[in-house]
């Protein structure tokens, strides 16, 4: 080999090892830090998307809170953001834990409960910082027993503030729910007592959610309330079948096992789930093997026989619990389905569609068992709702040992991150700016995005405080979330409380409709209710058991296939079999957490 | 001393002086050793997860120890003997049906006349192996639902029930349609080593065979297929190493609950205990893997050395 070539290699052989162990550093997201005591980073789980820019430090927001000073020294916080690739959230956060190269501060949706932070010496103890430095957040605590349980912990009878979680003024909206055809009913059906036909429809063009009607249901209400109203529905919807002669569709889809592990339906049979419930008496149990959960097989049993349930639910496992059948649902072809926001009132009409024609949605409550098994199953209140918990706080953040090693300053920070919950703090991070902020914040997103008046102007309306910006409220994208600093805790305003986006009070009804019942009888999830890992693990695995059995065997039941839910032995041979994955033995673990926690107490 | 076969005896190269010699060749190899160091050596202490609780926050040292606890949990599951079952069916489906597959197409493509259209046709073989098993799964979804082009044919031709095909609990549908799948995703990309093969093979040696009148059928038994019989003991030998590890990604993509008894192996089965319930369980699926590992080599091992013995080639 001639010297030249050899020299080549040798070269290319340096740059290939030198790119290789630069890719091995890892980056070293606390190299900044170490620059200055007040420049802190912070992993967050999710960005701010493409849309608008890549970096959340170009968050208006946040830069127009880094013009500022904070704490006792009056110094400027600047806060570097790391951000996962989309999908790689997990495997990057494990690879934080994994290579000990933690940020100065994290986001809690991703990590391990508070109580495992600190005994692990991940994060630090804030209780002396919180009452030094966060006089605000300290009142939202004392405040709030939900927002209390979900930050501190009990170390050795002693209590710890051991994260800064949001804390939002109501819960949020559910992002899907139940929604029905109301324009079929209005077309289709009579009033159930004077056999009057139905009048309304839409009040203003082009405001999908401007409608008007006279319905009326069995029970009496303007919306279904009960499964009797949802039958008296399906009963209607056959009707408009027939006259479209639509013969290929059915009444309502539902999630491939047939259920909801978190509740959802299979909860408007007398309460609870498939999982860990709690009953009203505090005590833990089994949802899998209640009267509750067969009433609700027996139901779907029935649906299915009637042809009002979907003969291939069974066979949508590639469907989203949310979006099942989108074929079928967005050809107009189904009267009722669990679906998300943008299919709500007249926005499905398609005019390449001919059966979305004059569709008007409305969202549904859980409804009210008051037809099928026995009476304990009969109007009792859903307690389990798969859209969503009834929790107004937020993904805790937590200050992480790497601050402390790193030498940061903490009571700033602290100082700072408190700003958030006041109420100009608290508008900046969950409304967005004014015209005036906006201009100090250094940043021409505002001017470049159209909002010349910022993102609100103040309201006395009601309850209102904020009238958002038309253009923000229009905004069918992520706008108005590039224009708020929310990534950062602190207290939030919300839509429908104080803040006006001038949406339909049709819209509002539809959306409070599908948290009409509170999530009370399944703790997981529930803010700071955590379980040791020790016992973790022998719950999830049983947990998981159990759930496979449910998925692969409940469908047996609905279909009929081989089993019959009329039958007391098939059912009884399916509580042995649930029985044998010791359940027992689970619930005997988790009572005691649900107590401590004061979760449903009588 | 090692001789060849005329006797003379190799002259000693000590390590120290090849390398004195080749040494570029040894800094050619570095990089891929320290690769293989990294990301092949150096994880495989990961397999003591097998053996743990594991818990993140804990790590590797910190997991509380639990013996053979996860293989237990792994063997003793209801549902382990069905995925065996399913995953030793399609394996063997693989090893043979799906085998065998590529290396006819090679034969089919050294048959033909027209370079132009070889190429062509070739090229198009190789596309959908670029394609996502997301993506061919979707499309197949559609192929073989109830109003599906498939499903109709076979309906039409065959008189079978117009259903949804992956749906079916009738050996082998399931079985046959993720084989096919897996054909007309691969067959292009797995025949390239068998066409540069055939391509080896000396063209005097059919200029002989057709000048004694030999046909073209004839040629490719007599000729080609010894000629290449070397390179497809190879490709078997590393098929029946992998042949067990069943395309978990597809299977998971095409079941569905009540096809589990028809399509459930040993990856969606441990998938759905290890990562279908509240936390992940990573001593459960390390155990799986392990398990799985030490299958795949004692196959690969016991395939070679029955290649060696029966066909007098093998790959180490």
């Amino acid at each position: 080999m001639k010297a030249w070539n050899k020299i080549l290699v040798a070269a290319l052989m340096l740059v290939f090892g030198a790119a290789f162990l630069t890719a091995c550093s890892g980056g070293g997201a606390g190299s900044l830090s170490e620059s200055d005591d007040t420049w802190f980073t912070y992993w967050i789980y999710s960005g701010p998307g493409s849309s608008y820019y890549y970096e959340y430090e170009e968050n208006p927001a946040v830069m127009y809170t880094e013009t500022k000073t904070w704490g006792p020294e009056n110094k400027y916080v600047h806060i570097d953001y790391a951000t996962p690739a989309p999908g790689s959230e997990q495997d990057e956060y494990q690879r934080m834990y994994a290579t000990d190269s933690l940020t100065d501060l994290l986001d809690g949706v991703a990590t391990i409960s508070g109580l495992e932070m600190y005994t692990n010496g991940y994060c630090i103890d804030l209780t002396d910082y919180v009452n030094q430095y966060m006089p605000n957040y300290k009142k939202m605590i004392e405040e709030n027993d939900d927002l209390k349980k979900a930050v501190t912990i009990n170390v050795d009878g002693e209590e710890k503030i051991v994260s800064i979680a949001a804390i939002n003024e109501k819960p949020g909206d559910a992002s899907f729910g139940f929604i029905y055809r109301r324009d079929w009913l209005v077309k289709y059906g009579t009033n159930p007592e004077t056999g009057a036909a139905f009048t309304g429809g839409f009040t203003a063009e082009g405001d999908p959610d401007a409608w008007e009607d006279d319905v009326v249901f069995p029970s009496g209400e303007t919306e279904p309330v009960y499964i009797s109203d949802w039958e008296w529905m399906f009963g209607i919807y056959e009707k408009a079948f027939a006259d479209l002669n639509i013969t290929d569709s059915y009444m309502i889809s539902m999630y491939y096992p047939g259920f909801t592990w978190s509740g959802g339906l299979c909860s408007s049979f007398g309460g609870g789930c498939p999982s860990w419930c709690v009953g009203e008496d505090g005590k833990v149990y089994y949802g899998g093997v209640t009267d509750a959960f067969r009433t609700y097989l027996e139901c779907l049993n029935s649906w299915y026989e009637k042809g009002w349930l979907d003969p291939a639910f069974d066979q949508r496992t590639a469907d989203a619990h949310y979006q099942i059948d989108q074929t079928s649902v967005r050809q107009g072809l189904v009267p009722m389905w669990y679906g998300v926001q943008s299919t709500l009132g007249g926005r499905m009409e398609n005019a390449t569609q001919e059966l979305t024609k004059g569709i008007y949605t409305c969202g549904a409550r859980m409804p009210i068992n008051d037809v099928y098994g026995p009476d304990s199953c009969k109007n009792v209140i859903p307690d389990c709702t798969a859209a969503g918990g009834n929790f107004k706080n937020g993904a805790p953040l937590y200050v992480t040992k790497k601050a402390v090693e790193h030498g940061k300053d903490i009571a700033t920070l602290c100082a700072y991150l408190d700003y958030f919950y006041t109420e100009e703090g608290a508008a900046i991070r969950s409304v967005g700016l004014t015209a005036e902020q906006a201009k100090a914040s250094g940043s021409t997103f505002y001017e470049d995005q159209g909002l010349t008046n910022g993102a609100y102007t103040p309201s006395s309306e009601g309850e209102f405080k904020f009238k958002l910006d038309s253009i923000l409220a229009n905004d069918s994208g992520h706008l108005w979330q590039a224009c708020k600093a929310d990534k950062l805790p602190g207290y939030g305003y919300q839509i429908g409380k104080s803040i006006d986006n001038g949406e339909n009070p049709n819209l509002r009804h539809s959306l409070d409709a599908w948290v009409y019942y509170p999530n009370i009888g399944l703790p997981m999830g529930a803010p700071g209710f955590v379980i040791d890992p020790e016992d973790s693990a022998i719950m999830d695995p049983i947990h998981t058991k159990l759930l496979n059995y449910l998925t692969s065997n409940a469908v047996n039941f609905i279909k009929a296939k081989g089993v019959d839910i009329h039958n007391d032995q098939d059912w009884a041979d399916w509580c042995t079999m649930l029985g044998k994955y010791n359940y027992q033995k689970a619930l005997d673990i988790y009572q005691p957490y649900v107590e401590a926690y004061g979760y449903r107490q009588p | 001393m090692a001789k060849n076969k005329n006797g003379y005896k190799a002259p000693k190269v000590t390590w120290k002086r090849d390398f004195q010699r080749n040494w570029v060749v040894y800094l050619f190899f570095v990089p891929i050793l320290v690769i293989q160091i990294i990301f092949h050596y150096i994880p495989m202490f990961g397999i003591v997860m097998a053996f743990e609780n594991f818990q993140v926050a804990k790590g590797f040292f910190g997991s509380p120890f639990v013996g053979l606890d996860n293989f237990k949990e792994l063997f003793f599951g209801a549902e382990f003997p069905n995925a065996i079952k399913n995953t030793v069916l399609i394996g063997l489906l693989k090893a043979t049906i799906g085998f065998i597959a590529p290396i006819i197409f090679a034969f089919l493509l050294s048959l033909l006349r027209s370079k132009k259209y070889k190429r062509t046709v070739q090229t198009l073989s190789y596309l959908p192996n670029f394609v996502a098993a997301v993506i061919v799964a979707a499309i197949l979804r559609e192929f073989v639902a109830k109003d599906g082009p498939i499903t109709l044919l076979f309906h039409n031709i065959f008189g079978t029930e117009n259903m949804n095909l992956l749906a079916s609990t009738k050996e082998p549908v399931f079985k046959l349609i993720y084989l096919f799948m897996g054909i007309w995703q691969s067959i292009g990309w797995g025949s390239i080593m068998y066409v540069s093969a055939i391509a080896t093979v000396s063209g005097d040696l059919h200029e002989a065979a057709a000048i004694d009148g030999a046909t073209r059928l004839q040629r490719l038994f007599k000729i080609t297929l010894p000629c290449i019989l070397p390179t497809i003991v190879m490709m078997m030998v590393l098929n029946v190493g992998l042949c067990f590890s069943v395309g978990f990604d597809s299977i998971l993509l095409l079941y569905m609950p009540s096809t589990y008894p028809v399509a459930d192996c040993v990856y969606t089965y441990t998938y759905r205990y290890a990562f279908g319930g509240a936390a992940p369980n990573y001593g459960l699926s390390s155990a799986s893997g392990l398990f799985q590992s030490v299958i795949a080599t004692i196959l690969l091992v016991g395939s070679n050395n029955l290649s060696r013995k029966m066909v007098g080639s093998s790959l180490f």
